[in-house]
Protein backbone atom coordinates (compact mmCIF):
# COMPACT_ATOMS: atom_id res chain seq x y z
CA UNK A 1 0.00 0.00 0.00
CA UNK A 2 0.88 3.75 -0.94
CA UNK A 3 2.24 5.40 1.90
CA UNK A 4 -0.47 8.19 0.29
CA UNK A 5 -3.08 5.72 0.53
CA UNK A 6 -2.06 4.44 3.97
CA UNK A 7 -2.46 8.23 5.39
CA UNK A 8 -5.42 8.71 3.98
CA UNK A 9 -7.03 5.62 5.34
CA UNK A 10 -5.77 6.40 8.85
CA UNK A 11 -7.56 9.21 8.33
CA UNK A 12 -10.64 7.11 8.36
CA UNK A 13 -9.68 5.16 11.02
CA UNK A 14 -8.58 2.09 9.28
CA UNK A 15 -6.04 -0.16 11.55
CA UNK A 16 -5.28 -2.11 9.05
CA UNK A 17 -3.78 0.77 7.06
CA UNK A 18 -1.46 1.32 10.68
CA UNK A 19 -0.57 -1.68 10.73
CA UNK A 20 0.76 -1.56 7.05
CA UNK A 21 3.16 1.16 8.16
CA UNK A 22 3.96 -0.74 10.76
CA UNK A 23 5.31 -3.21 9.12
CA UNK A 24 6.82 -1.18 6.76
CA UNK A 25 8.57 1.43 9.00
CA UNK A 26 9.14 -0.14 12.54
CA UNK A 27 12.53 -0.84 12.23
CA UNK A 28 13.74 2.20 11.17
CA UNK A 29 11.76 3.81 13.73
CA UNK A 30 12.80 1.19 16.26
CA UNK A 31 16.79 1.79 15.16
CA UNK A 32 16.42 5.28 15.91
CA UNK A 33 14.89 5.04 19.65
CA UNK A 34 17.43 2.06 20.00
CA UNK A 35 20.30 4.48 19.09
CA UNK A 36 19.27 6.68 22.09
CA UNK A 37 17.39 4.65 24.63
CA UNK A 38 20.58 1.51 23.87
CA UNK A 39 18.02 -0.70 25.84
CA UNK A 40 15.50 -2.35 27.16
CA UNK A 41 14.17 -3.35 24.24
CA UNK A 42 10.98 -3.19 26.09
CA UNK A 43 11.35 0.57 26.23
CA UNK A 44 12.13 0.51 22.99
CA UNK A 45 8.98 -1.32 21.78
CA UNK A 46 7.27 0.67 23.95
CA UNK A 47 8.63 4.34 21.96
CA UNK A 48 8.32 2.69 18.92
CA UNK A 49 4.37 1.78 19.82
CA UNK A 50 3.85 5.48 21.12
CA UNK A 51 5.39 6.93 18.10
CA UNK A 52 2.95 5.15 15.70
CA UNK A 53 -0.27 5.88 18.32
CA UNK A 54 1.26 9.30 17.55
CA UNK A 55 0.81 9.33 14.15
CA UNK A 56 -2.76 7.53 14.09
CA UNK A 57 -3.93 10.41 16.24
CA UNK A 58 -2.05 13.21 13.99
CA UNK A 59 -2.17 11.10 10.46
CA UNK A 60 -3.05 14.68 8.65
CA UNK A 61 -0.17 16.36 9.41
CA UNK A 62 2.95 14.43 7.70
CA UNK A 63 3.73 14.54 3.63
CA UNK A 64 2.89 10.92 2.22
CA UNK A 65 6.37 12.61 0.21
CA UNK A 66 7.93 12.54 3.96
CA UNK A 67 6.50 10.39 6.40
CA UNK A 68 9.71 8.50 6.82
CA UNK A 69 11.37 11.94 7.90
CA UNK A 70 8.37 12.86 9.83
CA UNK A 71 8.73 9.19 11.44
CA UNK A 72 12.07 9.85 12.36
CA UNK A 73 11.51 13.62 13.86
CA UNK A 74 8.85 11.62 16.02
CA UNK A 75 10.93 8.63 17.19
CA UNK A 76 13.67 10.65 18.24
CA UNK A 77 11.88 13.08 20.40
CA UNK A 78 10.11 10.68 22.18
CA UNK A 79 12.89 8.62 22.32
CA UNK A 80 14.91 11.65 24.55
CA UNK A 81 11.73 12.01 26.41
CA UNK A 82 11.67 8.25 27.56
CA UNK A 83 15.63 8.84 28.62
CA UNK A 84 14.38 12.33 30.92
CA UNK A 85 12.31 10.01 32.45
CA UNK A 86 14.82 7.53 33.44
CA UNK A 87 16.62 10.28 34.70
CA UNK A 88 19.42 9.19 32.66
CA UNK A 89 20.15 11.73 30.49
CA UNK A 90 23.73 11.79 29.62
CA UNK A 91 25.97 14.07 30.58
CA UNK A 92 27.02 15.51 27.16
CA UNK A 93 30.38 16.98 26.55
CA UNK A 94 28.28 20.51 25.71
CA UNK A 95 29.44 23.57 24.55
CA UNK A 96 27.55 26.94 23.49
CA UNK A 97 26.42 28.29 20.16
CA UNK A 98 25.45 32.13 20.08
CA UNK A 99 22.23 32.01 18.52
CA UNK A 100 19.61 35.05 17.99
CA UNK A 101 16.54 35.04 19.67
CA UNK A 102 14.33 36.15 17.03
CA UNK A 103 13.05 34.07 13.99
CA UNK A 104 13.06 30.69 16.49
CA UNK A 105 9.68 29.86 17.38
CA UNK A 106 8.40 26.96 19.65
CA UNK A 107 12.16 25.38 19.18
CA UNK A 108 11.89 25.23 15.35
CA UNK A 109 14.34 26.81 13.50
CA UNK A 110 13.48 28.53 10.41
CA UNK A 111 14.18 27.30 7.15
CA UNK A 112 17.19 28.78 6.06
CA UNK A 113 18.78 28.65 9.94
CA UNK A 114 17.81 25.05 9.93
CA UNK A 115 19.70 24.81 6.24
CA UNK A 116 22.72 26.64 7.75
CA UNK A 117 23.22 24.13 10.85
CA UNK A 118 22.67 21.70 8.55
CA UNK A 119 24.80 23.10 6.04
CA UNK A 120 27.90 22.92 8.91
CA UNK A 121 27.22 19.50 10.14
CA UNK A 122 27.80 18.45 6.36
CA UNK A 123 31.07 20.31 6.13
CA UNK A 124 32.47 18.30 9.13
CA UNK A 125 34.25 15.71 7.76
CA UNK A 126 34.43 12.15 8.59
CA UNK A 127 34.58 10.94 11.18
CA UNK A 128 34.12 14.06 13.23
CA UNK A 129 30.48 14.29 11.46
CA UNK A 130 29.86 10.80 13.07
CA UNK A 131 30.92 11.18 16.17
CA UNK A 132 29.44 14.68 16.51
CA UNK A 133 25.70 13.37 15.54
CA UNK A 134 26.21 10.37 17.01
CA UNK A 135 27.00 12.49 20.43
CA UNK A 136 24.94 15.40 20.12
CA UNK A 137 21.97 14.27 17.81
CA UNK A 138 21.82 10.76 18.71
CA UNK A 139 22.70 11.32 22.66
CA UNK A 140 25.27 8.30 22.56
CA UNK A 141 27.86 8.68 25.67
CA UNK A 142 31.44 9.15 24.64
CA UNK A 143 32.28 5.71 25.67
CA UNK A 144 29.96 3.93 23.52
CA UNK A 145 30.75 5.80 20.13
CA UNK A 146 34.43 4.82 21.47
CA UNK A 147 33.34 1.05 21.45
CA UNK A 148 31.52 1.38 17.59
CA UNK A 149 33.71 2.88 16.00
CA UNK A 150 36.41 1.19 17.54
CA UNK A 151 38.64 4.75 18.72
CA UNK A 152 40.11 5.64 22.30
CA UNK A 153 37.63 7.69 24.75
CA UNK A 154 40.12 10.27 24.67
CA UNK A 155 40.24 10.48 20.46
CA UNK A 156 36.26 10.61 20.21
CA UNK A 157 36.68 13.39 22.60
CA UNK A 158 39.50 14.91 21.01
CA UNK A 159 37.44 14.92 17.44
CA UNK A 160 33.81 16.58 19.57
CA UNK A 161 36.04 19.75 20.73
CA UNK A 162 37.32 19.79 16.82
CA UNK A 163 33.76 19.56 16.18
CA UNK A 164 32.77 22.28 18.21
CA UNK A 165 35.24 25.11 17.03
CA UNK A 166 33.88 24.10 13.46
CA UNK A 167 30.75 24.57 14.11
CA UNK A 168 31.35 27.70 16.16
CA UNK A 169 33.16 29.08 13.15
CA UNK A 170 30.99 28.07 10.92
CA UNK A 171 27.71 29.23 12.45
CA UNK A 172 29.17 32.24 13.98
CA UNK A 173 31.51 33.63 10.73
CA UNK A 174 30.24 35.12 7.64
CA UNK A 175 28.06 37.89 9.15
CA UNK A 176 25.22 35.50 9.84
CA UNK A 177 24.77 34.10 13.29
CA UNK A 178 22.21 32.48 14.36
CA UNK B 1 21.48 34.58 23.23
CA UNK B 2 23.62 31.03 24.23
CA UNK B 3 22.54 27.69 23.05
CA UNK B 4 23.74 24.28 23.62
CA UNK B 5 24.98 22.32 20.60
CA UNK B 6 22.44 19.80 21.49
CA UNK B 7 19.64 22.04 22.07
CA UNK B 8 20.51 23.98 18.56
CA UNK B 9 20.78 20.31 16.90
CA UNK B 10 17.27 19.85 18.18
CA UNK B 11 15.96 22.88 16.83
CA UNK B 12 16.67 21.33 13.31
CA UNK B 13 13.65 18.44 14.06
CA UNK B 14 14.61 15.44 11.73
CA UNK B 15 18.12 15.79 10.82
CA UNK B 16 18.08 13.24 7.52
CA UNK B 17 20.59 11.16 8.16
CA UNK B 18 21.24 7.48 6.54
CA UNK B 19 21.59 5.23 8.92
CA UNK B 20 24.46 2.73 8.75
CA UNK B 21 22.16 -0.43 9.82
CA UNK B 22 18.35 -0.87 10.16
CA UNK B 23 18.16 -3.62 13.22
CA UNK B 24 15.05 -5.48 13.05
CA UNK B 25 12.16 -5.35 15.85
CA UNK B 26 9.26 -7.10 16.90
CA UNK B 27 7.04 -5.49 14.68
CA UNK B 28 3.78 -7.86 15.72
CA UNK B 29 4.38 -6.89 19.27
CA UNK B 30 4.72 -2.98 18.33
CA UNK B 31 1.20 -3.59 16.54
CA UNK B 32 -0.17 -5.03 19.75
CA UNK B 33 1.47 -2.30 21.59
CA UNK B 34 0.07 0.57 19.69
CA UNK B 35 -3.40 -0.69 18.91
CA UNK B 36 -3.56 -0.83 22.62
CA UNK B 37 -2.40 2.44 22.96
CA UNK B 38 -5.22 4.12 20.63
CA UNK B 39 -7.93 1.53 21.76
CA UNK B 40 -7.65 3.09 25.68
CA UNK B 41 -7.22 6.78 23.66
CA UNK B 42 -10.47 6.16 22.55
CA UNK B 43 -11.72 9.57 23.80
CA UNK B 44 -8.87 11.50 22.69
CA UNK B 45 -9.96 13.83 19.84
CA UNK B 46 -7.53 13.24 17.14
CA UNK B 47 -8.05 17.01 15.70
CA UNK B 48 -7.60 18.08 18.96
CA UNK B 49 -4.29 16.73 19.04
CA UNK B 50 -3.64 18.67 15.78
CA UNK B 51 -4.57 22.31 17.66
CA UNK B 52 -2.61 21.02 20.35
CA UNK B 53 0.79 20.82 18.67
CA UNK B 54 0.49 23.20 15.88
CA UNK B 55 2.36 26.40 16.77
CA UNK B 56 1.14 29.59 16.90
CA UNK B 57 2.63 31.39 13.86
CA UNK B 58 1.87 35.06 12.40
CA UNK B 59 2.01 33.52 9.15
CA UNK B 60 -0.26 30.95 8.22
CA UNK B 61 1.44 27.41 9.31
CA UNK B 62 3.29 25.56 7.22
CA UNK B 63 1.92 22.28 8.41
CA UNK B 64 -1.22 23.42 6.13
CA UNK B 65 0.75 23.31 3.34
CA UNK B 66 2.12 19.98 4.73
CA UNK B 67 -2.02 19.03 4.00
CA UNK B 68 -2.12 20.25 1.06
CA UNK B 69 0.72 18.65 -0.08
CA UNK B 70 -1.00 15.38 1.08
CA UNK B 71 -4.25 16.00 -0.30
CA UNK B 72 -2.91 16.69 -3.89
CA UNK B 73 -0.85 13.50 -3.98
CA UNK B 74 -3.93 11.57 -2.39
CA UNK B 75 -4.84 12.74 -5.87
CA UNK B 76 -2.08 11.68 -7.58
CA UNK B 77 -2.09 8.22 -6.83
CA UNK B 78 -5.54 7.95 -6.73
CA UNK B 79 -5.40 9.28 -10.05
CA UNK B 80 -2.31 6.86 -11.14
CA UNK B 81 -3.81 3.66 -9.89
CA UNK B 82 -7.12 3.78 -11.21
CA UNK B 83 -5.30 5.45 -14.62
CA UNK B 84 -8.35 7.51 -14.70
CA UNK B 85 -6.54 11.20 -16.45
CA UNK B 86 -9.53 13.69 -17.53
CA UNK B 87 -9.22 16.77 -18.97
CA UNK B 88 -6.12 17.90 -19.53
CA UNK B 89 -4.30 18.32 -16.35
CA UNK B 90 -5.42 14.82 -15.34
CA UNK B 91 -8.02 16.08 -12.82
CA UNK B 92 -11.72 15.90 -11.91
CA UNK B 93 -11.31 19.87 -10.45
CA UNK B 94 -14.53 20.82 -12.00
CA UNK B 95 -12.62 24.79 -11.90
CA UNK B 96 -9.49 23.36 -13.52
CA UNK B 97 -11.62 21.04 -16.17
CA UNK B 98 -14.16 24.49 -16.73
CA UNK B 99 -11.51 26.93 -17.17
CA UNK B 100 -10.05 24.81 -20.11
CA UNK B 101 -13.65 23.98 -20.99
CA UNK B 102 -13.54 27.96 -22.11
CA UNK B 103 -9.75 28.26 -23.12
CA UNK B 104 -8.34 29.51 -20.23
CA UNK B 105 -5.49 27.01 -20.86
CA UNK B 106 -2.39 27.06 -22.58
CA UNK B 107 -0.57 24.37 -24.80
CA UNK B 108 2.96 25.15 -24.78
CA UNK B 109 4.55 24.22 -28.79
CA UNK B 110 8.35 23.12 -27.56
CA UNK B 111 10.59 20.50 -28.78
CA UNK B 112 11.70 17.91 -26.04
CA UNK B 113 15.27 19.15 -24.34
CA UNK B 114 17.34 16.31 -24.02
CA UNK B 115 19.95 16.08 -21.62
CA UNK B 116 21.46 13.17 -20.36
CA UNK B 117 19.32 11.17 -23.05
CA UNK B 118 16.12 12.22 -21.24
CA UNK B 119 13.68 14.50 -23.19
CA UNK B 120 11.48 16.89 -21.18
CA UNK B 121 8.87 19.31 -22.39
CA UNK B 122 6.07 21.52 -21.26
CA UNK B 123 2.77 20.39 -22.76
CA UNK B 124 0.17 22.60 -21.00
CA UNK B 125 0.24 25.56 -18.44
CA UNK B 126 -2.76 27.32 -16.53
CA UNK B 127 -1.51 29.91 -13.95
CA UNK B 128 -4.06 31.68 -11.73
CA UNK B 129 -4.28 33.58 -8.13
CA UNK B 130 -4.15 30.41 -6.72
CA UNK B 131 -2.99 27.85 -9.48
CA UNK B 132 -0.16 27.04 -11.27
CA UNK B 133 -0.96 23.94 -13.30
CA UNK B 134 1.03 22.46 -15.86
CA UNK B 135 1.52 19.32 -17.58
CA UNK B 136 5.47 17.59 -18.05
CA UNK B 137 5.79 15.23 -20.82
CA UNK B 138 9.38 12.76 -20.37
CA UNK B 139 10.84 10.70 -23.08
CA UNK B 140 13.43 8.27 -21.55
CA UNK B 141 16.37 6.21 -24.11
CA UNK B 142 15.57 2.99 -22.62
CA UNK B 143 12.02 1.51 -21.87
CA UNK B 144 10.97 1.80 -18.35
CA UNK B 145 8.63 -0.80 -17.77
CA UNK B 146 6.59 0.41 -14.64
CA UNK B 147 6.13 3.81 -13.29
CA UNK B 148 4.65 4.49 -10.17
CA UNK B 149 4.49 8.52 -10.17
CA UNK B 150 7.80 10.14 -11.22
CA UNK B 151 9.56 12.46 -9.01
CA UNK B 152 11.64 15.57 -10.28
CA UNK B 153 13.62 18.54 -8.89
CA UNK B 154 11.61 21.45 -10.95
CA UNK B 155 11.81 24.88 -10.19
CA UNK B 156 10.15 27.48 -11.68
CA UNK B 157 11.07 31.09 -10.96
CA UNK B 158 9.20 34.07 -13.70
CA UNK B 159 11.03 37.47 -14.75
CA UNK B 160 10.94 39.07 -11.78
CA UNK B 161 12.70 36.02 -10.12
CA UNK B 162 9.85 34.92 -7.84
CA UNK B 163 10.07 31.04 -7.28
CA UNK B 164 6.31 30.15 -8.51
CA UNK B 165 7.24 26.58 -7.90
CA UNK B 166 10.12 23.83 -6.17
CA UNK B 167 9.06 22.42 -2.94
CA UNK B 168 10.81 24.87 -0.25
CA UNK B 169 12.81 27.14 -2.52
CA UNK B 170 10.20 30.06 -2.72
CA UNK B 171 7.66 31.72 -0.75
CA UNK B 172 5.24 31.15 -3.25
CA UNK B 173 5.84 27.11 -3.61
CA UNK B 174 3.80 24.64 -2.04
CA UNK B 175 5.23 21.21 -3.71
CA UNK B 176 1.53 19.93 -3.99
CA UNK B 177 1.49 18.38 -7.03
CA UNK B 178 -0.57 15.66 -8.76
CA UNK B 179 1.14 13.34 -10.66
CA UNK B 180 -0.60 11.05 -13.34
CA UNK B 181 1.92 9.37 -15.09
CA UNK B 182 0.75 7.45 -18.57
CA UNK B 183 3.11 5.46 -20.68
CA UNK B 184 2.14 3.28 -23.94
CA UNK B 185 5.36 1.84 -24.62
CA UNK B 186 7.35 2.44 -21.94
CA UNK B 187 9.32 5.29 -23.57
CA UNK B 188 6.93 8.26 -22.63
CA UNK B 189 5.38 9.53 -19.91
CA UNK B 190 3.09 12.73 -18.98
CA UNK B 191 2.71 14.06 -15.28
CA UNK B 192 0.61 16.81 -14.26
CA UNK B 193 1.38 18.96 -11.66
CA UNK B 194 -1.24 21.34 -9.96
CA UNK B 195 0.15 23.70 -7.41
CA UNK B 196 -2.77 25.27 -5.40
CA UNK B 197 -1.93 28.01 -3.03
CA UNK B 198 -4.21 29.90 -0.97
CA UNK B 199 -1.50 31.56 1.11
CA UNK B 200 -0.22 33.85 -1.68
CA UNK B 201 -1.40 34.84 -4.96
CA UNK B 202 0.90 34.07 -8.05
CA UNK B 203 1.77 37.33 -9.93
CA UNK B 204 0.99 38.25 -13.28
CA UNK B 205 4.25 36.43 -14.80
CA UNK B 206 5.43 37.02 -18.30
CA UNK B 207 7.69 34.30 -18.57
CA UNK B 208 8.24 30.83 -16.72
CA UNK B 209 11.87 30.20 -16.67
CA UNK B 210 11.93 26.06 -15.95
CA UNK B 211 15.26 23.76 -13.89
CA UNK B 212 15.17 20.16 -13.89
CA UNK B 213 18.00 18.91 -12.41
CA UNK B 214 16.69 15.39 -11.27
CA UNK B 215 14.12 13.23 -12.34
CA UNK B 216 12.97 9.96 -10.50
CA UNK B 217 10.95 6.75 -12.05
CA UNK B 218 9.46 5.26 -9.14
CA UNK B 219 8.50 2.01 -9.81
CA UNK B 220 6.45 1.35 -6.28
CA UNK B 221 7.39 4.04 -4.49
CA UNK B 222 9.88 4.24 -2.38
CA UNK B 223 11.42 1.70 -4.80
CA UNK B 224 13.34 4.15 -7.59
CA UNK B 225 13.14 2.58 -11.36
CA UNK B 226 15.43 4.80 -13.15
CA UNK B 227 17.08 8.06 -12.19
CA UNK B 228 18.56 10.93 -14.40
CA UNK B 229 20.27 13.58 -13.16
CA UNK B 230 21.07 16.54 -15.73
CA UNK B 231 20.05 20.09 -16.82
CA UNK B 232 16.40 20.61 -18.36
CA UNK B 233 16.24 24.34 -18.58
CA UNK B 234 13.88 26.38 -20.97
CA UNK B 235 11.55 29.36 -20.76
CA UNK B 236 7.88 29.96 -21.95
CA UNK B 237 6.20 33.21 -22.79
CA UNK B 238 2.87 33.27 -20.58
CA UNK B 239 -0.40 33.72 -22.68
CA UNK B 240 -1.97 37.21 -22.33
CA UNK B 241 -4.83 35.51 -21.11
CA UNK B 242 -2.56 34.70 -18.16
CA UNK B 243 -1.00 38.30 -17.83
CA UNK B 244 -3.97 40.84 -18.07
CA UNK B 245 -6.03 38.21 -16.04
CA UNK B 246 -9.38 39.80 -14.16
CA UNK B 247 -11.38 38.84 -11.02
CA UNK B 248 -14.62 39.28 -10.01
CA UNK B 249 -14.64 40.70 -6.25
CA UNK B 250 -17.75 39.71 -4.04
CA UNK B 251 -18.12 41.25 -0.72
CA UNK B 252 -20.04 39.73 2.90
CA UNK B 253 -23.79 40.11 3.58
CA UNK B 254 -26.13 38.76 5.56
CA UNK B 255 -24.38 36.93 8.39
CA UNK B 256 -26.34 34.26 10.10
CA UNK B 257 -25.04 32.48 13.39
CA UNK B 258 -22.02 33.66 15.59
CA UNK B 259 -18.67 31.97 14.03
CA UNK B 260 -18.34 34.16 11.20
CA UNK B 261 -17.06 37.71 11.94
CA UNK B 262 -16.72 39.21 8.05
CA UNK B 263 -15.25 38.59 4.91
CA UNK B 264 -11.65 39.79 3.85
CA UNK B 265 -11.97 39.40 0.62
CA UNK B 266 -13.81 37.16 -1.75
CA UNK B 267 -12.96 37.05 -5.32
CA UNK B 268 -13.69 34.56 -7.84
CA UNK B 269 -11.36 33.91 -10.75
CA UNK B 270 -10.82 31.44 -13.85
CA UNK B 271 -10.42 28.84 -11.72
CA UNK B 272 -11.35 29.21 -8.47
CA UNK B 273 -13.08 30.75 -5.78
CA UNK B 274 -10.54 32.18 -3.19
CA UNK B 275 -12.23 33.48 -0.47
CA UNK B 276 -10.47 34.90 3.25
CA UNK B 277 -12.81 35.06 6.22
CA UNK B 278 -12.64 35.68 9.72
CA UNK B 279 -13.81 33.93 12.89
CA UNK B 280 -14.63 34.88 16.22
CA UNK B 281 -12.39 31.88 17.67
CA UNK B 282 -10.14 29.79 16.27
CA UNK B 283 -10.55 27.47 13.64
CA UNK B 284 -10.61 23.94 13.71
CA UNK B 285 -10.63 21.38 11.11
CA UNK B 286 -14.10 20.02 12.77
CA UNK B 287 -15.88 22.36 11.00
CA UNK B 288 -16.96 21.70 7.84
CA UNK B 289 -16.77 24.40 5.02
CA UNK B 290 -18.70 24.65 1.63
CA UNK B 291 -20.06 27.66 -0.68
CA UNK B 292 -23.51 27.41 -1.87
CA UNK B 293 -24.26 29.09 -5.45
CA UNK B 294 -27.96 30.98 -5.95
CA UNK B 295 -28.83 27.72 -7.68
CA UNK B 296 -28.51 25.60 -5.12
CA UNK B 297 -25.28 24.17 -6.13
CA UNK B 298 -22.87 22.89 -3.68
CA UNK B 299 -18.75 23.05 -3.51
CA UNK B 300 -16.33 21.68 -1.01
CA UNK B 301 -13.42 23.75 -0.15
CA UNK B 302 -10.14 22.36 -2.25
CA UNK B 303 -7.77 24.04 0.35
CA UNK B 304 -7.67 25.52 3.89
CA UNK B 305 -4.98 27.39 5.48
CA UNK B 306 -5.92 29.02 8.74
CA UNK B 307 -3.95 30.97 11.71
CA UNK B 308 -5.22 29.97 14.59
CA UNK B 309 -2.70 31.14 17.05
CA UNK B 310 -3.29 34.53 17.21
CA UNK B 311 -6.41 36.98 16.69
CA UNK B 312 -7.53 37.66 14.33
CA UNK B 313 -8.69 34.07 13.56
CA UNK B 314 -8.18 34.01 9.52
CA UNK B 315 -9.28 31.57 7.23
CA UNK B 316 -8.10 31.06 3.80
CA UNK B 317 -9.90 28.73 1.60
CA UNK B 318 -10.88 27.96 -2.26
CA UNK B 319 -13.57 26.41 -4.29
CA UNK B 320 -13.79 25.29 -7.80
CA UNK B 321 -16.26 27.24 -9.10
CA UNK B 322 -15.17 29.55 -11.99
CA UNK B 323 -16.61 33.34 -12.79
CA UNK B 324 -17.35 31.14 -16.44
CA UNK B 325 -19.96 29.99 -13.97
CA UNK B 326 -21.04 32.84 -11.71
CA UNK B 327 -24.07 33.62 -9.92
CA UNK B 328 -25.00 37.23 -8.36
CA UNK B 329 -24.75 35.63 -4.85
CA UNK B 330 -23.21 32.64 -3.21
CA UNK B 331 -23.48 31.45 0.79
CA UNK B 332 -20.54 30.51 2.67
CA UNK B 333 -20.78 27.89 5.34
CA UNK B 334 -18.67 27.37 8.19
CA UNK B 335 -19.94 24.56 10.71
CA UNK B 336 -23.23 25.87 11.73
CA UNK B 337 -22.97 29.63 10.36
CA UNK B 338 -23.32 31.15 7.50
CA UNK B 339 -22.58 34.67 5.15
CA UNK B 340 -23.70 35.56 1.95
CA UNK B 341 -21.72 36.99 -0.46
CA UNK B 342 -22.90 39.47 -3.14
CA UNK B 343 -21.07 40.49 -5.88
CA UNK B 344 -19.29 44.10 -5.32
CA UNK B 345 -20.39 45.46 -8.90
CA UNK B 346 -23.94 44.65 -8.13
Amino acid sequence: MLDVFALKAIQNRDEDALARLIEKYAAYVGTIVRNILRNPEEDVEEVVADVFAALWHNANRPSALKLKSYLGGIARNKAKNKLRERLDALPLEEDYIVTADSGVEDGVLQEDERQKVITAILALKEPDREIFLRHYYDLQHVAAIAAALAMSESAVKKRLIRGREKLKTILEQGGNQL
Amino acid sequence: MKTKISDLLDRIEHYPRRLRQIDPIATEKVKELTMRKINTANSYEPQAGLRQTRAPRRAFAPILAAMLILAAVTTTALAATGVIWQGIFGTADEGINTAVEYDYVQNVAMDYVVSNGVGVRFESVMLDNSTLNFVVAYQVPEAIPLSDWINSDITITDESGIVLYGEGKGMLSTGGSIHVPITADGLTFKMSHIAENVQHTYPASQKLYVEITNIKFFEKAPTIAEEFNGHWSFEIDMADKFVDRTALSYRGGLVSGSEIVAVSYANLTHVSFDVEFELSEPHTIMKKIKLMDSNGQEYESKQIASDDGNAPYLVRTSFPVTLFKTTPTFTLYYGGSSIELIRSDS
